[in-house]
């Protein structure tokens, strides 16, 4: 019996090389399971040092599971041996053999040494050390979704990613955000802006905008408009825009803009004082400049003998005034008009009328801010 | 108790038998073994095939090689009982009283081949009934014990079914095998009207005696099988039936009965035969899939389904030992050639030397053992199929 043992040994060796990997596959089948849910688990409630967790338990899971599947279900037994090597064409030789053990009859001493001759001369590497296709396919997959787990609690620990709670949560919140219109120094008023023009409540007041109005994410802030007081004209609003009318759609983040109102002059004071040198001074011209000002408006504040930055001042730097800046209440025309605004000067000086355009903007303006207005120039003045 | 000269004379003897019935029979390799198996193990032999295909010849040597007595019993519609078994006449003694003396019938010999035995009626057929299993013979009464060995080899022709009586179930089951005769290929139809084209006579010789027969069939009968492949074996057995709880798909959809326990045991003990026919002293799964046919095709009754789509019975054998094999997966991996790194033949001298080591020499006239090179190498060419599946 002892020489059948040793010839089988080369056969056992294989057969348990099998068994072995068959455990090992399987054991990272559970672990794999464990790593998935341990780094989901770490991910989803925002446990950072869950990786280290998950590894661990990966690690002892499999081992764990290893030796159990091992022992308990893919350690070959003898007769599991016998079969196997019979499975190579040694034809029940040595399943019969192990059961005829003890048995001393002729027969079975023959049936031993035929046994024991087969194995002999049997090729041991047909027994394949191999796994089922459908057992690899498993480990494949499970593997697969636990190192993406894995991959995803990493991400999270490198900070790449929120936690699914976090993600969650900011999923299921309502995201507000505040939106503020405000004048950035006197000279006009912020108002809601409906249909048919200005809004006004049920006493036929004028609703100015006041404070923050808070927007849901994605949704449009009211319509808004800005309106110069008497003597000042829009100049614009910090962020760039140059329509008095706002309409902010799809708001995604906090919105904080400022208008801008600038002090006008009369036709009538530019007539009877054509030298635009700038005489006609507002007592506020000399104050801190507004840093959401037109990139073009000195804010009244500029050296007259300062070299012209801007298209819209001549080289005599008196357009720096701004006094002498043209705007129809709507719009800050000084870069399109600044040739205009000396070419109305000398028409007006010559005793011509303003041209149509210009006639055409301080119209508008003077019906948006509810006064009408002839456009002959004179209307606006204050 | 079997001994060192029981092995010796079986391989001896098997070999003898083979090369003896070859004289006479030319190919039929697959009926000529399937018969043999089937006498050494004891049982009874249908041959079905088409006339002219040599059943009776076969027979007959049969009866030269084993030096048996072989009556031959032609079936016809007319055919009574009493012919067959015998009747009791009445004489008159020397004291002229009258008295019943049995004249024996045909059935009291040793090989008995039962000609077309589907044209006799299910009444005569009947008379073969205790006598195929119980190898006695009782008329009027009186039980009377057959010569042992006793055989019965019928033949029926599967083309003309004009005015035959189809076997009952019960007499079926009591064949051990149904072997089905081909018919001969190309050069063997050659050899055979050259062999007859010169003398008819029958040249086949005595390779052993009915007693020795016996010894042999004790022999075989001491080959160990497994219980693994004696569960398989009657877990075949069980797949058969439809209702069984290891019943087949197979075997659902197209079997309408299937086999008796006489089946398992004929599976079994074929299969003890075979295995030491080829050199082997342990019953295998292959050994199981081969005899799964001849053993099994008659004794399964097919059912309208498979009867409408032209599924035969070998048919239905080969999809439950698929399904069996799928679930089981008792088909050798790696057949058994292929296992061994030395050359065919070798096999069994090496065998024997360590059966002589191992027993300290004891066994040292085993270097004989019955590895019959012709089976082996029949069974490779066959496949899967084995030596007695479908042609």
């Amino acid at each position: 019996m002892k020489q059948t043992n040793d010839v089988m040994k080369k056969f056992r060796r294989r057969i348990l090389r099998g068994a072995i990997l068959k455990s090992a596959l399987a054991a990272l089948i559970i672990a794999s399971g464990v790593l998935l849910v341990t780094a989901l688990a770490s991910w989803i409630f925002g446990f950072k040092e869950g990786i280290w967790l998950a590894i661990g338990l990966f690690a002892l899971s499999f081992a764990g599971a290893a030796l159990l599947f091992f022992f308990f279900k893919y350690r070959p037994t003898a007769k599991d041996v016998a079969s196997k090597i019979d499975a190579i064409g040694l034809e029940e030789r040595l399943i019969t053999m192990m059961e005829l053990e003890g048995d001393d009859s002729y027969i079975a001493r023959l049936q031993r040494a035929d046994a024991k001759a087969a194995l002999a001369k049997a090729d041991h590497t047909l027994i394949k050390v191999a796994a089922s296709v459908a057992l690899c396919a498993v480990v494949g997959v499970s593997a697969l979704f636990g190192v993406g787990a894995l991959t995803v609690d990493s991400l999270y620990v490198a900070g790449v990613i929120p936690s699914a709670v976090e993600a969650a949560e900011y999923a299921a919140a309502e995201h507000d955000f505040n939106v503020s219109y405000t004048v950035a120094q006197k000279g006009g008023k912020i108002y809601y802006r409906g249909e048919d023009g200005i809004m006004v409540d049920e006493e036929y007041n004028k609703l100015e905008v006041t404070g923050k109005i808070v927007v849901h994410e994605g949704e449009d802030a009211p319509s808004v408009i800005a309106v110069p007081d008497p003597g000042y004209a829009f100049a614009g609003w910090s962020d760039g825009l140059y329509d008095p009318i706002r309409e902010d759609k799809g708001i995604t983040s906090s919105l904080s803009v400022r208008a801008t109102f600038v002090e006008t002059v009369s036709l009538n004071d530019l007539l009877d004082d054509g030298d635009g040198n700038g005489d006609h001074q507002d007592s506020d011209s000399n104050s801190e400049p507004d840093p959401d000002a037109p990139p073009n408006q000195d804010n009244g504040n500029a050296p007259s003998d300062e070299t012209p930055s801007s298209p819209n001042q001549d080289a005599s730097g008196s357009h720096s005034d701004s006094n002498k800046q043209v705007n129809d209440g709507n719009t800050y025309y000084g870069d399109e008009y600044g040739g205009a605004y000396d070419s109305a000067m000398d028409r007006l000086g010559s005793g011509s009328d303003i041209p149509g355009d210009l006639q055409g903007g301080v119209s508008d303006y003077m019906d948006s801010i509810g006064k009408g207005g002839s456009g002959d120039g004179s209307g606006g003045g204050n | 108790m079997v001994t060192e000269q029981d092995i010796k004379q079986f391989s001896q003897q098997c070999t003898q038998i083979f090369k003896q019935i070859a004289r006479d029979v030319i190919g039929q390799e697959k009926v000529v073994q399937g018969t043999v198996i089937a006498m050494i193990a004891g049982g009874n032999v249908l041959l079905e095939g088409v006339p002219g295909v040599g059943k009776t010849r076969l027979v007959r040597t049969l009866g030269r090689v084993f030096d048996l007595p072989f009556s031959r019993i032609q079936f016809t519609p007319d055919l009574m009982p009493a012919d067959v078994t015998g009747t009791n006449i009445i004489i008159k003694d020397d004291k002229g009283n009258s008295q019943f003396n049995f004249q024996p019938g045909p059935i009291f010999s040793n090989i008995i081949l039962a000609d077309e035995i589907n044209r006799a009626t299910p009444k005569t057929q009947s008379a073969l009934l205790e006598a195929m299993q119980e190898h006695t013979v009782t008329v009027m009464g009186v039980s009377r014990k057959l010569n042992e060995p006793f055989f019965v080899l019928a033949t029926q022709n599967p083309i003309e079914q004009d005015g035959t009586y189809p076997l009952p179930e019960a007499q079926m089951d009591r064949f051990m095998f149904k072997l089905l005769v081909p018919d001969p290929s190309l050069d063997e139809l050659m050899q055979i009207v050259s062999l007859t084209q010169k003398t008819m006579e029958e040249v086949a010789e005595r390779a052993c005696t009915g007693e020795e027969l016996l010894r042999m069939r004790t022999t075989a009968n001491q080959i160990p099988v497994a219980e693994d492949v004696l569960k398989y074996a009657m877990m075949l057995i069980s797949a058969t039936h439809p209702d069984s709880e290891c019943a087949t798909e197979a075997a659902k959809k197209y079997i309408r009965v299937g086999a008796s326990p006489r089946a398992g045991q004929a599976i079994i003990s074929a299969s003890k035969v075979l295995a030491l026919i080829k050199g082997r002293f342990n019953v295998s799964y292959y050994d199981l899939f081969e005899m799964a046919y001849p053993v099994l095709r008659h004794r399964i009754k097919l059912n309208f389904e498979a009867i409408a789509e032209r599924v035969s019975a070998d048919d239905v054998i080969t999809m439950v030992l698929e399904e069996l094999d799928k679930k089981y997966h008792r088909r050798p991996a790696v057949h058994a050639e292929e296992a061994f790194i030395v050359k065919e033949g070798d096999g069994a001298e090496e065998t024997a030397e360590e059966v002589a080591e191992g027993d300290g020499g004891a066994a040292e006239e085993t270097a004989e053992a019955p590895a019959e090179a012709a089976t082996e190498e029949e069974t490779k060419k066959k496949g899967k199929r084995g030596l007695f599946g479908r042609k």
